[in-house]
């Protein structure tokens, strides 16, 4: 087998394309990974008139017996959807049972993808270049998707549960209207007119979701790095809507009174840590600017000195806090 | 756990970093180093006045660079033999920050390059939703450290690659690790 392969025509390509497919057919484990690594190269990125002939073989390797087989499946599914989404159609059915394979690497995997597939889908269904029915169609299965990565959050799998936590995240942001000037996707992108569609809907969704994320957060048998991850979303959630940063810093307050008991004393040290750098990179961010009193009481709570938080904070924000700061410093609820 | 992707990383990519990359390239494992400081420092005649260069410039010229000012006194110091086995490992200090690749685990080697690691981070948002560890060891930025502290990470990565499952397993491995090792470690999860 050549690696050394340059099509020169679409004919080339489909006579590789095929020798490789019927190759990989009668591979197992990692000859069959690299096999399908080169095909999913050149069918998308050289000869994509032909994935609609082809596709079916990679897709049909959902249910091989190799991790790394079905991990390639979730890549391709991931890549299709963002550069050729009119087959979404095709693929997210697939992406479902990827989500519930049996095995926990490529479950994860296929919780990644979900979210940028997630994505793709809204953008897709945003240009309305497609039939109604096949919008809905994905729509609908993505619901479904989405509902059983909810129900991941309570995993017996930390790693599970850590993916889970980041496919919400892109939940909450995707379905929340946007409040900054910034471009990017935001509930506010989603046409109206569509009778599967249902915005306001979408957006309580979001907020319960949100809601479900606080109390996951704020759960007392957590693990330190989930904790983190948890932390680490509310933050960014809280930084990309600022509706929520009001819930976000009572969070992180709230933890820094009562961490989970089971943390020893190495993780309590990384939990700290990971609070400190968190508030500091919310405190510089514009949204939190109506929290400004909150989080600089809180870094003085956690052990900042006022010097260190004014120098934490942007230019224009500095002097006038410093006096406030001093006068609210209170050295006894220091922790160290 | 196959083929885990790892970066160790200092502040110059000059001594812990490339102690413990040279030695994990060894064992065979995937790895990758770099520094996340301003600029790569090493020491100078005096210690207000440091030998310091931009991220890229080749290990070569700078082992000439201190050749060519004072060889006795760098060959004295162990910095030319480090410069040496630097060269034979990779071209150039690389800097972090503007790393591209995505890695399973991320190794600092003190406290301050960890904060530099999660603000970069922190200043971006994931593209992929890709996890990745961070984990920090300290060490002492010497010879005699950097070398303990190679090893150190070795035990850690090595413990990590026979996991199946790292992301259910980190809390409880690194635990373990801490006690046998006796150094406190810091750890979090992050995402490209």
């Amino acid at each position: 087998m050549s690696s050394k392969y340059h099509p020169s025509s679409g004919g080339t390509a489909q006579t590789q394309l095929v020798q490789w497919i019927n190759e990989a057919g009668m591979s197992e484990g990692n000859k069959k990974v690299n096999l399908l690594r080169k095909i999913i190269e050149v069918l998308l990125h050289q000869a994509p008139q032909m994935v609609p002939v082809y596709m079916d073989n990679i897709l049909s390797c959902v249910s091989d017996k190799s991790t790394d087989v079905k991990r390639q499946v979730v890549a391709f599914i991931e890549e299709l959807s963002k550069s050729y989404p009119e087959y979404l159609p095709k693929i997210i059915g697939q992406l479902q049972l990827l989500v519930i394979d049996t095995v926990i690497a490529v479950q994860k995997r296929a919780i990644q993808a979900a979210s940028l597939v997630y994505r793709n889908v809204l953008l897709w269904i945003c240009k309305g270049t497609s039939e109604m029915k096949d919008m809905q169609y994905v729509w609908e299965h993505l619901s479904e998707l989405k509902l059983l990565i909810l129900n991941m959050i309570d995993s017996d799998n930390e790693g599970i549960r850590t993916h889970s936590i980041k496919f919400l995240e892109e939940v909450v942001v995707l379905q929340s209207p946007h409040t900054n000037d910034d471009d990017d996707f935001s509930l506010d992108c989603l046409p109206s007119n569509l009778p599967f569609l249902n915005r306001k809907a979408m957006e309580e969704e979001s907020d319960h979701i949100f809601q479900l994320l606080l109390k996951f957060h704020n759960s007392q048998h957590i693990s330190s790095v989930n904790l983190m991850a948890c932390m680490t979303t509310l933050c960014l959630v809280a930084k990309l809507r600022p509706k929520y940063m009001s819930s976000v810093v009572k969070a992180l307050n709230d933890l820094h009174t009562t961490l989970p008991p089971t943390l020893s004393q190495s993780q309590v040290n990384s939990v700290r840590k990971h609070l400190k750098m968190q508030l500091l990179i919310l405190v510089k961010h514009p949204s939190s600017y109506d929290m400004m009193p909150q989080l600089t009481q809180l870094l003085v709570d956690i052990g900042m000195t006022p010097q260190e938080i004014n120098k934490a904070l942007p230019r224009d924000r500095r002097n006038k806090r410093l006096g406030e700061l001093r006068a609210s410093e209170n050295p006894a609820k220091r922790f160290r | 756990m196959d083929g885990l992707y790892i970066a160790v990383v200092c502040s110059s990519n000059m001594n812990r970093s490339m102690e413990a990359h040279a030695f994990l390239a060894k064992k065979g494992f995937k790895v990758k180093s770099y520094g996340t400081g301003e600029k790569v420092k090493l020491p100078g005649a005096s210690a207000d006045r440091p030998n310091c260069y931009e991220f890229g410039v080749p290990y070569d010229d700078i082992y000439n660079d201190l050749l060519e000012k004072d060889k006795a006194y760098y060959t004295q110091n162990g910095l030319l033999h480090m410069l040496d086995r630097n060269r034979r490992i990779k071209p150039c200090p690389e800097k972090f920050q503007v790393s591209t690749e995505r890695f399973d685990v991320i190794i600092t080697c003190e406290e301050r390059v960890y904060d530099q690691v999660i603000e970069w981070f922190g200043s971006k948002r994931s593209v992929y939703n890709q996890p990745v560890h961070v984990v920090n060891v300290d060490i002492q930025d010497n010879h005699e450290e950097a070398t303990i502290g190679a090893f150190l990470i070795s035990d850690m990565v090595t413990k990590m690659a026979q996991s199946d499952d790292l992301d259910n397993d980190i809390d409880e491995l690194l635990h373990e690790f801490e006690s046998k090792c006796q150094r406190p470690i810091l750890n979090c999860i992050m995402f490209y």
